[in-house]
């Protein structure tokens, strides 16, 4: 089943085509990493996705229009830099967005000390957000998609910020929650990465997909990065 | 509703700690405080003038007047900010993520920072009357503070919503002064139609005439619905059809917010 449908999505600021006639299928289950160069219209497609920004063309979540609010139930987000009021402590974030989830009680705290746990930020429980690093505000964010049976986790640039050791953790991470049956769709230019994690991949370019399939049909007997490179440089001449 | 609830205790949470309201409540217990030690030190030279209640009725309603200006100005400030700071600090994207549509984002921010506004107005007239009852040794005002009260909340809940719009659509400080403007010349166009026949107004319609005119029918009576409250305050005789005038402030108020929420839903967050 096709957990995310994208069907001729066009998006123009002023005169720049951010997005050109997109079509994309994300189906149920999957990890799916939508790869293209700066500017290439990700971030756009993302924020369409979510109902941020008005498109033409045809977007749905779960079946449904994004800017049916039903659409966005059992979905979290993370985006590129995460942000939250600067006076909630890390465990009032995870509580605000569990509780957004539908999570309460006991259900809701063990949930909490889950997250905290899967991303080993338990010690800053009770620390201000103004008051964490740039790689702990990012931990705290990737905690965020544990809170809830969420079903679609769309992670937005979601290695930048972080160390190496922070990079390898949420590798290990979305692999467990690939193999939980969740569907995550990835908004990525780090290759390497992308190559170990996800699944199914489509490589946009100035707003056009380039190419969409499961990650060997597109690579090929090449990497994912020369594989990339080949087909945006083409798409370029 | 739970997940409306949750975002209308979030926008309490963010305008309770801000400075502007600490300030401004700081500001209001000394003013408070320093009347009612003018009136303590007056009393005797007052109260052979016009009694000990007459002085302390007549404090209490300047006292109220300052107030309700203090309650306007923190209405205009919050309104701006309600949304705003959402959007420059980057947290809407991440709100409008969750089920929630932005018919309700918008209200549980709206009504928010009225909720605030209206635990400040009546937290400082609970202070007034307490100090000011207690310097007397009987309780001033009465049961008609609370309808004054009423038709305040009426007025800042617009002046909020009119400066969340003008506030999403230009800089703070130009938000903070067309606000004012706006207000003033609601206000005013409503004081000068004010108890006036249809055919009265439309009668001589000249440049000016016309866009009082244009306020006053399209746009919620601030300018009246004060007067109400203060006529109300006053406890002045109330030459106007009420049932009327809370009728056309109720409704253009519903088209005021269904206007703000049709632009706001179409635009890029």
């Amino acid at each position: 089943m096709q957990i995310i449908k994208a069907e001729n999505v066009s998006k123009n600021y002023g005169d720049l085509k951010a997005l050109s006639g997109l079509s994309l299928e994300v189906n149920e289950g999957s990890a799916f990493a939508l790869l293209g160069p700066n500017g290439a219209g990700k971030t756009t497609f993302v924020r369409s996705l979510l109902g941020l920004t008005r498109c033409s063309g045809n977007i749905q979540l779960q079946g449904l229009d994004v800017f049916n609010k039903k659409a966005r139930l059992g979905l979290a987000y993370l985006p590129e830099k995460f942000n939250f009021f600067s006076y909630y402590s890390v465990e009032g974030v995870l509580a605000f967005y569990g509780k957004m989830q539908g999570l309460d009680g006991s259900q809701l705290d063990e949930s909490i000390a889950k997250a905290l746990d899967a991303l080993n930020i338990t010690e800053l429980r009770k620390k201000k957000m103004d008051k964490l690093s740039k790689g702990q505000v990012q931990r705290t964010g990737l905690a965020n998609l544990l809170m809830g049976d969420n079903k679609i986790l769309i992670l937005d640039e979601p290695f930048s910020g972080l160390d190496p050791i922070g990079i390898k953790d949420l590798k290990v991470l979305i692999n467990k929650l690939k193999a939980e049956g969740r569907t995550i769709f990835i908004n990525s230019h780090i290759l390497s990465e992308m190559e170990q994690i996800c699944d199914q991949v489509a490589i946009l370019n100035k707003g056009n997909c380039l190419v969409q399939g499961s990650l060997s049909e597109v690579k090929g007997s090449k990497s994912l990065e020369d594989a990339f490179y080949d087909l945006v440089k083409g798409d370029e001449k | 509703m739970r997940r409306f609830q949750l975002l209308l205790f979030n926008t309490i949470q963010k305008e309770f700690r801000s400075k502007t309201l600490v300030l401004i409540t700081i500001i209001t217990v000394a003013v408070i405080l320093l009347i009612n030690a003018g009136l303590n030190f007056l009393s005797k030279e007052v109260l052979s003038q016009m009694g000990q209640e007459g002085a302390a009725q007549g404090t209490t309603m300047a006292l109220i007047f300052i107030i309700s200006k203090f309650t306007s100005l923190l209405a205009i400030i919050f309104g701006v900010n309600c949304i705003k700071s959402d959007i420059e600090t980057n947290v809407s994207p991440l709100l409008m993520s969750f089920p929630i549509s932005r018919f309700e984002y918008l209200a549980a921010r709206i009504l928010g920072s009225w909720i605030i506004i209206m635990s400040y107005y009546l937290f400082s007239v609970v202070i007034a009357q307490i100090l000011l009852s207690s310097s007397i040794g009987s309780i001033v005002g009465g049961p008609h503070l609370l309808g004054a009260m009423f038709y305040t909340a009426l007025s800042n809940l617009i002046v909020i919503m009119i400066s969340a719009f003008l506030g999403l659509n230009m800089p703070k400080i130009m938000a903070l002064l067309m606000t004012s403007i706006v207000t003033i010349i609601v206000t005013g166009s409503n004081m000068f139609l004010k108890g006036k026949e249809w055919a009265e107004m439309t009668a001589d319609l000249d440049f000016f005439p016309i866009v009082a005119l244009g306020f006053h029918t399209f746009f919620p009576r601030m300018g009246i619905i004060d007067d109400i409250g203060r006529n109300i305050l006053l406890q002045k005789e109330i030459d106007l059809n009420i049932a009327i005038e809370l009728g056309h402030f109720g409704l253009t108020t519903a088209l005021f917010f269904f206007v703000f929420y049709y632009l706001f839903n179409r635009r890029e967050i």
